[in-house]
């Protein structure tokens, strides 16, 4: 718009010193800024823009690239046409760019272009609408501006990952799972239980005719459920943040979480879920869907930094699930000073359930204060270190994880030789 | 060459006519040429035009605008021609006229027809090199953010062609006036009265079309673009009609400031648009609106805290 003032300015400049000083060759000067601006007036905007953007995969692991594909159309107008897609900071881009300009000239603008983008958080994140800004070719018009396109939302999964193929160790397992760890939810298998009476929703096919003919009521069978070991995660989502919002012991927790929970279920293991912090439950069971719930409940966890919870109230909550299941309990956290207080009153509790000095418990310490300063990372280290020989002496077993020393592959492996 | 080389490159090109334009109006003046000479230059017109080429190209390499030049130059034809042809000057004040008529026939050589001439020439320049400076400006800010080097060429380069067939245009246009005042017209035969209301026409035609919109309104989507204290997610809900209050509620992680972007429809466009921020750190954002445009039947309007340099 300043573009069209400082014709008409001009134009106007002419004109009156044309008439001022009885010259008409001045006014007739006049004609060049005035044209300019007439033809330029006659040009509009960019505009009837419509975005098509087309995602192969909307559901990806973290670290896993996927192109974007955007189709972009201005019927009308003249001028500069830029896109922005705007994407979460969670996201980096790889290849091409997000941001593209374009000429839209006397004929239909109809392009393409692909660029490739890697979340680098699990989450669910909204892929927002394109901003289009249409420039006018002499800037002598307000720009058109707008939103367009479908929002999107990626679902992005936290990254798994498998142990090496080992051979299964001779001696003696460190970390027994009880044997009393039996399952009563998930798929039966076909070893016979026990008759008991019909509950509504248990199906026809396991009713006891025989059996029911003879007392007089509905008797079902009842089968022996499969995956009779039960491993319970514990997750920290308390305390202060350490770390960036990729690299912070949160994020490492869920994917260990994850790629554990992962390796359980393929085994048939039960497996279940406690989040401290938020107080959310996932009683234990197998199978996919069970695996597809943790994830999914895995997804959306955020840091608290205020939360009333410790470990102790954990073990308060979870003591019917543990009394009824006995399982192996796996604590995933970043162990502070402050909070062995709260520890060993869980572990104290624990042992009372369990009636046994030796607990069947796994303590993973997520440390990433490596990533800060050394010197501040040697003296937290020390710290750790006191912190598991007392775990260890109260009967749980420690293992601390540094993600920048030691890739997650090589911790799971070190982890599934130890439990049996 | 990078599209800044060529921008450049077509800056020193445009400033041709401009370097041998001043360099005449300063070899017009008597005094400095005779002073030249008696230093021992044997060519001083040749020296004028190598010391303003060289002040010129200086000037462009460096990547300044050598627009200061051309209105300086502009200026100097504007008043020589109405100082020296101006009814008004002789008729208005006599003896200073009859005293700087004595002072520049004495004084300068250039002749007002030449000195009319520049004026239209040095209007073409400016408007170009106007132009040209918008799209370094442009290529600089394009460049920053990362748009790739094929996207910026072919945008820069249409845009050039399209100014130069504007002003090309305008060209024939003036001459086309000129000749129409001295009397030379193609003969129209009894239609020729008709040619300047039918220009005049024309104009209007075209500013009318330019000014006024077209577009017809079916849905009005409000845009809020923000930069406030915000976790990792955040939920939003809004109330009102005309002054509309926006709750934006965060959730989970580090609260800092974060830019974010709200899209929704509204029945018609707010007079007032209130963000309040809730959470650990509440916060009262009054918007002011940047943006209305319509499209497609959507009216697309965004409201924001933000300066327009960062959106």
């Amino acid at each position: 718009m300043e573009a069209a003032r400082s014709f008409i300015s001009t134009a106007l400049w002419f004109i009156a010193a044309g008439i001022l000083f009885s010259m008409p060759g001045l006014a007739y000067l006049a004609v060049i800024p005035v044209v300019v601006l007439a033809v330029g007036l006659l040009m509009d905007s960019p505009s009837e823009i419509s975005i098509e953007r087309k995602y192969p995969r909307t559901s990806l692991r973290v670290g896993e690239e996927t192109p974007v594909r955007v189709h972009l159309r201005v019927g009308r107008g003249f001028g500069l046409v830029m896109v922005r897609d705007p994407l979460p900071e969670q996201f980096a881009l790889v290849k091409g760019s997000n941001v593209r300009i374009f000429f839209k000239g006397p004929k239909k603008l109809d392009v393409e272009y692909e660029y490739t983008i890697k979340p680098g958080k699990r989450g669910r994140y909204l892929l927002r609408r394109s901003e289009v800004v249409g420039y006018h070719v002499f800037g002598l018009k307000p720009s058109q501006w707008g939103v367009y396109g479908d929002d999107t939302e990626v679902v992005v999964l936290p990254l798994i990952s498998l142990p090496k193929r080992t051979r299964t160790p001779v001696t003696r397992s460190k970390i027994p799972i009880p044997l009393t760890s039996v399952s009563i939810r998930g798929p039966s298998s076909t070893d016979f239980r026990e008759i008991r009476d019909y509950r509504t929703g248990d199906p026809v096919r396991f009713i006891n005719w025989k059996a029911s003919a003879r007392k007089g009521e509905i008797l079902v069978n009842e089968f022996e459920k499969e995956g009779k070991k039960t491993v319970l995660f514990i997750i920290d989502a308390t305390g202060s943040p350490v770390g960036s919002s990729i690299e912070n012991p949160l994020e490492y927790s869920i994917q260990l979480v994850s790629s554990l929970a992962y390796y359980f279920t393929k085994r048939g293991y039960n497996v279940g879920l406690y989040v401290m912090g938020y107080g959310r439950l996932i009683m234990p069971s197998t199978g996919s869907k069970q695996l597809y719930t943790m994830v999914r409940t895995l997804l959306e966890l955020e840091k608290l930094e205020m939360s009333e919870e410790d470990f102790a109230h954990a073990i308060g909550t979870l003591r019917y699930v543990l009394i009824k299941y006995t399982p192996l309990v796996v604590y995933v956290s970043n162990l502070l000073p402050e909070q062995l207080k709260w520890l060993k009153e869980g572990m104290k509790q624990l042992r009372s359930i369990y009636r046994s000095m030796k607990l069947p418990m796994l303590i993973f310490d997520v440390s990433t204060y490596s990533l800060l300063d050394e010197q501040v990372s040697s003296l937290i280290l020390l710290e750790k270190r006191g912190i598991h020989t007392d775990i260890f002496g109260l009967g749980a077993y420690p293992i601390l994880w540094d993600p920048s020393r030691e890739g997650i592959t090589s911790v799971i492996t070190r982890t599934v030789r130890l439990i049996r | 060459m990078n599209v800044r080389q060529v921008l450049m490159a077509l800056r020193l090109v445009l400033c041709i006519p401009l370097v041998f334009i001043l360099s005449n109006i300063l070899a017009s003046v008597v005094p400095l040429t005779s002073y030249l000479e008696g230093l021992g230059v044997s060519d001083p017109k040749l020296l004028l035009v190598v010391g303003v080429a060289i002040l010129v190209a200086v000037v462009i390499l460096n990547g300044e605008s050598p627009g200061w030049l051309i209105s300086l130059t502009y200026f100097t034809s504007m008043v020589y021609l109405i100082v020296a042809s101006s009814p008004l000057i002789e008729v208005a004040f006599p003896t200073f006229y009859s005293n700087i008529t004595e002072l520049l026939e004495n004084n300068v050589t250039l002749s007002t027809t030449s000195a009319f001439l520049y004026i239209p020439v040095l209007v073409i320049i400016s408007i170009i090199d106007d132009y040209v400076g918008d799209l370094m400006e442009k290529e600089t800010l394009l460049r920053g953010m990362g748009l790739p080097q094929d996207d910026i060429k072919g945008v820069v380069y249409p845009s050039m062609m399209v100014m130069a067939a504007a002003v090309l245009t305008s060209v024939l246009v003036f001459l086309w006036a000129m000749d129409y005042l001295v009397g030379r017209t193609i003969d129209f035969g009894q239609l020729y009265y008709l040619v300047p209301p039918v220009l005049l026409l024309a104009l209007g035609i075209s500013f009318s079309m330019g000014i006024f919109g077209r577009s017809e309104v079916v849905r009005t989507l409000l845009v809020i673009k923000a930069k406030v204290p915000v976790g990792e997610r955040y939920s939003w809900e809004i109330e009102g009609d005309e002054v509309l209050l926006v709750r934006l509620t965060t959730h989970g992680g580090e609260v800092k400031e974060k830019e974010i972007r709200i899209d929704t429809e509204v029945k018609q466009p707010p007079e007032r648009v209130v963000l309040h921020v809730e959470g650990p750190a509440p916060k009262r954002v009054h918007l002011r609106k940047l943006k209305e445009s319509t499209d497609n039947g959507t009216r697309f309007v965004m409201y924001t805290n933000l300066w327009p340099r960062e959106l």
